[in-house]
């Protein structure tokens, strides 16, 4: 268990942080993905999937519960800045950003798509907006929100999947 | 939805964030389709790897006692081992010798081979990724294909049905068929009636016929005694100085009645009119002797 964290806490706790913006509840996060690990271990087969890949969609869906928890209360209260809109940490915070030597593949891609693409993307992934909830914010028919978001993914496919293929032995 | 509108739900299905009534007909679709199963398959990789595409920050170093806390707490309380630990990963030397520090000291300790590059992460989070949406999909398949052979069968037994509806449907019309013709004999302005009487075989039987040139020719029949096995009463039109034509066989009921619409070639003709018993599906000539007859004038 000590292990399983010190190799992966620190990116279930960037994920959470760069999707909450708060870093207490990014802990919380943290505490609930290991416990979850831990309880689930007997379910977790590490020949099928790299154990990481498993933490990160726990991450996520323990931070999306936490952001839909915030929206419905600030909807149910009336009051106060709608979570989503939350400015993301300054860039200065990552200074331990690990990708940045390492050339993060994806997220040169991810620079590679429009900013129209990338908007509805970050919107869906990061906030856990659903397609209509994007469309209302940026103002923009539900089509066209359906459109970028899918032709983003189509296109980092691709890009991704040049990266790694060059890189595959 | 078209396939074309579902197609464009893959991302949006991949990322999560569907609404839920577009969610379950997209689910239905990508069931059958190997089209958009396989771009959601890849989506759903490529989402996954989205999660790396965010600032690395480490977490505070409290957390991780916290963390371990609550695990040793579970311990206590009964909680069975992770695999890890069974395998002995968790029972490193280094862990069990309680080395502190940072994780990212011992994060570099720990060597080159427990400290992948980014790129292998990438790849080990777009297998992750797809080997959790091919287990849900290889799931929802075989709940699918139980359904399917539900389906099927149902569909068999529906098809039977059919087919018997069918069956019951040529039968109605052939009747509805006779019925109408039989008015249209009796009502035409030609049409003549002729009595048949038992002869000696049959004494109790009788009939009597309609005949006209135009519509044809009807026949019932009472008190026809009953037929063995393997036996049918057959109509007869005998003209005069002619061979007898068969004119059809009679459809026998418990009761002794028949009632017989002459085919059409036979009904043309004027003369006797008489029924034989022959072997079962009728004779080209008559074999039997003759039951009852009647002739026209």
């Amino acid at each position: 268990m000590a292990v399983l964290y010190d190799r992966h806490a620190k990116a279930v706790y960037s994920l959470a942080l760069r999707m909450l913006a708060d870093a207490a509840e990014a802990e919380d996060v943290v505490q609930d993905v290991f416990t979850q690990a831990w309880r689930q271990a007997g379910l977790y087969d590490p020949a099928r999937a790299p154990v990481i890949g498993w933490l990160l969609v726990m991450a996520r869906a323990r931070t999306l519960d936490r952001l839909r928890a915030r929206r419905s209360r600030i909807a149910l209260a009336g009051t106060g800045p709608d979570p989503a809109t939350v400015v993301d940490l300054a860039p200065g915070q990552d200074a331990e950003v690990i990708g940045r030597e390492q050339g993060s593949r994806v997220r040169a891609a991810l620079a590679a798509l429009s900013s129209v693409q990338r908007e509805a993307i970050e919107l869906a992934y990061y906030k856990g907006l659903s397609q209509s909830d994007i469309a209302e914010r940026l103002k923009q028919p539900l089509g066209t929100v359906k459109t970028r978001i899918r032709s983003g993914l189509l296109r980092l496919r691709e890009l991704l999947r040049g990266s790694l293929g060059e890189q595959t032995p | 939805m078209t396939h074309d509108e579902l197609r464009e739900l893959t991302g949006g299905y991949a990322l999560g964030v569907l609404d839920e009534p577009e969610r379950r007909a997209f689910e239905a679709h990508v069931a059958t389709c190997a089209e958009c199963s396989e771009e959601v398959r890849e989506l759903a990789a490529v989402a996954t790897a989205l999660a790396l595409d965010v600032p690395q920050v480490d977490p505070p170093p409290a957390l991780r006692q916290r963390v371990l806390d609550a695990r040793l707490r579970a311990t206590r309380s009964g909680v069975a081992g992770s695999p890890e630990e069974r395998s002995g990963v968790a029972g490193s030397p280094e862990e069990r010798s309680g080395v502190a520090g940072s994780p990212e000291e011992r994060y570099g300790a720990a060597g080159p081979s427990e400290a992948p590059p980014r790129r292998q992460t990438v790849l080990a989070m777009l297998s992750a990724a797809a080997a959790v949406v091919a287990l849900a999909l290889g799931v929802y398949a075989v709940s699918l294909q139980r359904r399917i052979a539900s389906l099927e069968q149902q569909l068999r037994v529906a098809s039977d049905r059919a087919a018997q509806s069918q069956q019951q449907v040529v039968q109605l019309r052939a009747a509805a068929d006779s019925a109408s013709q039989v008015r249209r004999i009796l009502a035409a302005g030609d049409v003549r009636r002729v009595d048949l009487a038992g002869t000696k075989a049959a004494p109790n039987a009788s009939g009597r016929a309609y005949w006209s040139a135009t519509e044809g020719l009807v026949v019932a029949f009472a008190n026809l005694p009953a037929t063995e096995a393997g036996k049918v009463y057959q109509l007869w039109v005998i003209p005069p100085g002619g061979d007898p034509i068969g004119a059809g066989l009679l459809d026998l009921q418990p009761d002794g009645r028949a009632l017989a619409l002459a085919t059409t070639g036979a009904s043309q003709r004027a003369g006797t009119v008489a029924i034989t018993l022959e072997q079962a599906g009728g004779s080209a000539a008559p074999q039997g002797a003759i039951l009852a007859a009647g002739t026209l004038n």
